[in-house]
């Protein structure tokens, strides 16, 4: 009914917020495509990819892999222990259970800045300050949202479904594989994502654990390269963000659809 | 062929006992209907049956076999959710495989096996769609198929009718019945609505509060309901229910004195079979189809009251009167033409051997002498 | 212990209990790293030199330290300030209004602005930063675009007005969450509701205040409960723009536990800032939760 058409001044907000959006990539993107870049805010005075092909050339190839190589695995190990221990919590009445509800909500706003002693310290110890440690690290942190976000989900996945496969003769795992897995797709997706974009992101638990440049994920590797003011390769910069950014981008378009479920869901419960 | 035996069965959640001791014998072949108010106990008892949940005390044998310990899949039983519970993600034709395919049953066989039942059901062009695809009555076939092809001894319903509309609700009580006629299996079905139990079932078990209230044919269910409560559950609307006393009349013949809100109480004498009555206070039921509009005129076996009509409900076919005869609703359903108006006066008759009477401490229907 | 569990739970116990095992002992280990914070707490163990071995219990000594000393209370402001603007005014005003604005716009506007704002919260906490030091850096873009055109003196806001910077940078990376958020919450406003309103005589301001946002109490709450916590301990985007400087204008409480912890090398210290940290976010979730339930 109030179409953008009718209302010039809610159109005119609604350019201003996507203005406000856009705008600021304006300097990255001219940059990037600038082999000529020089830091200074202006229309690229040529075109080329070389800022590109330095951005995945040696070093910095590296720190992309280091980043696939943490989000991945932290993704994954994220997405299989809460969607294991998220079925038993809806399910069964556990004795306890409510407490342990509620340690998750009270672990879930615990800084993880605020915990990032202890776990450099139990890395040390372990052997773990590796881009493996800063992947177990994340996912632990990320663990007691993660749970409680697919036991809600899971409460949502209708009991009769189950109770129909079990009574045609499912054993619990099928009942799991062929039922619950399908069924919590959106659920699922939504958990990998956060954990991957978490991952893909994290910048504190690398800059603590990883000293050499190469095991640096691109987190780090960005933020040491512009720290370093002497010799700034603005071109190489602006393209290695974008380079570093086009993954994360790439994951929330291909799995929007599930994701716009899976928050609903979130939503309401928190 | 397989019976279902419930021996004093019972359920209970902690301290708080659902079901309290049902006994019942169910005829192979039979198709019984679980039905009560909501929260009578009948899912309960129809999921304990399943093996969806643990019998607290007592036993549930299928051809004579205890179950008690047995998983469901080992049963012998298919069970209709009342959401169908399709899987999803699954087409119709894997929806029905399921079972089969857990079972290790040969391809070849699950093929030919589904794909008679889908024809048999109409969902022979639906075999590769999902669900969502589907209409709620052709979801409900599905669900029907997937209990099918597994060629069980016995077949559980839970409300399967409730999430259709009225006229489709109509249509698959047809084709259930069908089904029971062409397969011959024992059915058990749970249901909250009165006309679909009147219908389907070769026999009815009335449960309230966790507790057997008649196990017995529709007719007689209906004509010579157990006590007050299926009096008042089955019909719509329910069977006239009024507090009397009963003294003896002229030459020993008991008659009814039925009390009345603020006015006089009426005198209706009862037959000759009820003589054993006289000096107790009972519960007096006529159904409403029992009643007529007019003064009795040359039938002496018919009795008749003075109402004023409170409120005429035009169904088509017939007219329910609502009178004020008793301090509640007294129904009196009569025909399209029948001569009454709100707001006046009017004359009814009724036979008085459709009169059942009921005790008025226990409820229980107090059964006409033999001579 | 699965005695009323489903039957096919209770078939297979073992390997639902297995599947717990993972997740029960992550949980534990991050109860038992809780626990550590609160015992360093109480001591002056430090990162490196002679209090790395040779510790000791100093009782409250840090914790005192936290009223004694200007870092942390200037922190605790500076964290406060960060939070309530960008997060419960900015976040959340904008969000819901874009959220409201977008319901009934073409296809084609919504899916632009929603990808613009959605894109801000997808880059990664770094280039975020990045970008918006180039866009505040001296001869930057909003010097260029908005200064220059009016004639006023352009700046390097990083240096100048470094707080406002981290503000505006922290409401364009996480106004999507809310937005989202929003736009789920606002699906479930039945439109009847909103129909009989209207047929009423209610204005559209008084429908959304009346019966709107009333509906969506709930979600509101959830909504600031959400972003009040993760912007209160939000680390990587203030780190990467400013490092908490210059001086510590920007040094929110994240920042000061690194630096304490890590640079300083004062864990006992960084501990107790922690704990402090907790309490206070514990607290804002109470405050949070009584204000979703109904007031009646």
């Amino acid at each position: 009914m109030t179409d953008t058409r009718k209302s010039p001044t809610l159109a005119l907000a609604l350019a201003l917020v996507a203005l406000f959006w856009i705008s600021p990539l304006s300097w990255v993107a001219f940059n990037a495509v600038d082999p000529l870049a020089d830091g200074t805010l202006r229309w690229p005075q040529a075109f080329g990819l070389a800022n590109f092909s330095k951005a995945v050339a040696g070093e910095s190839g590296r720190q992309f892999l280091n980043s696939v190589y943490v989000a991945l695995l932290t993704s994954t190990l994220t997405t299989v222990f809460a969607g294991l221990a998220a079925y038993p919590l809806s399910r069964v009445r556990i004795p306890g259970r409510n407490a342990i509800l509620w340690a998750l909500v009270l672990l879930r706003m615990l800084p993880a800045t605020g915990i990032i002693v202890p776990i450099f310290f139990m890395a040390q110890s372990t052997g773990l300050l590796s881009l493996t440690g800063v992947a177990l690290a994340i996912t632990m942190i990320n663990l007691p949202f993660t749970l409680l976000l697919l036991k809600n989900f899971f409460d949502t996945v209708p009991l009769e479904l189950e109770e129909a496969a079990y009574s045609e003769g499912a054993s619990l795992f099928r009942i799991l594989w062929n039922v619950v897995l399908p069924m919590s797709r959106a659920g699922l997706s939504v958990v990998w994502f956060f954990s991957f974009i978490n991952a893909w992101n994290e910048f504190l638990l690398p800059l603590i654990f990883v000293r050499k440049t190469a095991d640096f994920p691109m987190s780090v590797g960005l933020f040491n390269s512009f720290g370093e003011h002497s010799s700034v390769d603005y071109g190489f910069l602006a393209a290695y963000s974008l380079v570093y950014a086009l993954p994360a981008v790439a994951v929330y378009f291909l799995l929007r659809r599930n994701l716009s479920t899976g928050f609903a869901g979130v939503g309401v419960k928190g | 062929m397989t019976g279902v035996v419930l021996n004093d069965v019972r359920k209970s959640y902690g301290d708080l006992q659902v079901i309290h001791g049902i006994d019942l014998s169910i005829d192979p072949g039979d198709f019984i209907v679980f039905v009560g108010p909501s929260g009578c106990g009948k899912s309960t008892l129809l999921r304990m049956i399943a093996g969806l949940e643990r019998i607290s005390d007592g036993t549930v044998s299928i051809s004579g076999r205890v179950v008690n310990d047995v998983p469901a899949p080992d049963r012998g039983i298919s069970m209709v959710f009342q959401s169908y519970a399709l899987y999803p993600h699954m087409t119709v034709g894997d929806n029905m495989a399921f079972g089969l395919r857990i079972r290790r049953t040969p391809a070849e066989r699950i093929r030919e096996t589904v794909g008679q039942a889908a024809e048999a059901l109409q969902l022979g062009q639906y075999i590769d769609r999902l669900p969502k695809a589907l209409s709620g009555g052709q979801r409900q076939r599905v669900a029907i198929g997937r209990a099918i092809v597994r060629e069980p001894e016995v077949f559980l319903f839970d409300e399967p009718l409730s999430n259709l509309d009225a006229a489709l609700r109509n249509q698959t009580r047809m084709e259930i019945a069908r089904l029971h006629r062409e397969i011959g299996a024992t059915m058990i079905y749970v249901t909250h609505d009165q006309i679909e139990a009147l219908t389907l079932a070769t026999k009815i078990a009335v449960l309230k509060d966790g507790e057997l209230q008649q196990f017995d044919t529709p007719d007689r269910v209906y004509n010579q309901p157990a006590n007050t409560f299926v009096a008042g559950f089955m019909g719509a609307p329910p069977m006239n229910l009024v507090a009397a006393e009963i003294i003896a009349g002229d030459g020993g013949a008991a008659v009814a004195v039925l009390e009345r809100a603020g006015q006089p109480p009426v005198h209706v004498g009862l037959p000759a079979s009820r003589k054993r009555l006289v000096g107790r206070r009972v519960v007096f039921g006529l159904r409403p189809e029992a009643i007529c509009s007019g003064p009795v005129g040359s039938r002496p076996d018919h009795a008749e009251i003075d109402v004023d009509i409170d409120y005429v409900e035009v169904t088509g076919a017939d007219r329910i009167a609502v009178t004020n005869f008793t301090s509640g609703p007294f129904y009196a359903r009569l025909p399209a033409d029948a001569d009454v108006h709100e707001g006046r006066r009017a004359r009814l008759n009724f036979d008085r051997d459709k009169i059942n009477v009921f005790d008025a401490d226990t409820g229980a229907r107090i059964a006409e002498e033999t001579p | 212990m699965f005695d009323d569990a489903k039957p096919w739970i209770q078939r297979d116990w073992k390997l639902v209990a297995a599947m717990l095992i993972p997740a029960i002992a992550v949980i534990a280990l991050l109860l038992y790293m809780a626990g550590w914070i609160l015992v360093m707490s109480f001591t002056d163990l430090a990162l490196f030199g002679r209090k790395a071995t040779e510790w000791s219990f100093v009782g409250f000594d840090n914790y005192e330290r936290l009223f004694k000393r200007r870092g942390f209370l200037n922190s605790l402001w500076v964290t406060t300030v960060f939070t309530v603007f960008s997060a419960i005014i900015g976040q959340n005003i904008l969000g819901f209004a874009m959220a409201a604005a977008l319901r009934n716009t073409g296809r084609f506007t919504k899916s632009f602005v929603e990808g613009a704002v959605i894109l801000g919260w997808i880059l990664p906490d770094v280039v975020a930063a990045y970008v918006w030091s180039a866009t505040f850096t001296e001869n930057g873009l909003v010097d260029l675009a908005i200064l220059q055109p009016f004639g006023i003196e352009t700046r390097n806001f990083i240096n100048d007005h470094p707080l406002f910077v981290v503000i505006v940078a922290n409401v364009w990376k996480g106004a999507a969450w809310s937005y989202i958020l929003y736009s789920a919450a606002l699906d479930t406003v039945p439109s009847e509701v909103v129909e009989a309103a209207r047929v009423d005589g209610a204005t559209p301001l008084q429908r959304a205040w009346h019966i709107t946002l009333p509906i969506l109490r709930p979600h509101i709450a959830t909504n600031c409960l959400f972003i009040t916590i993760s912007s209160f301990v939000y680390f990587p985007l203030i780190y990467a723009l400013t490092g908490g400087g210059p001086g510590r204008k920007t040094q929110v409480l994240s920042i000061f536990v690194y630096q304490e912890s890590f640079a300083v090398g004062k864990l006992g210290y960084g501990s107790a800032i922690s704990v402090a940290m907790v309490l206070i976010v514990a607290f804002l979730s109470i405050f949070y939760v009584r204000l979703l339930k109904d007031p009646r």
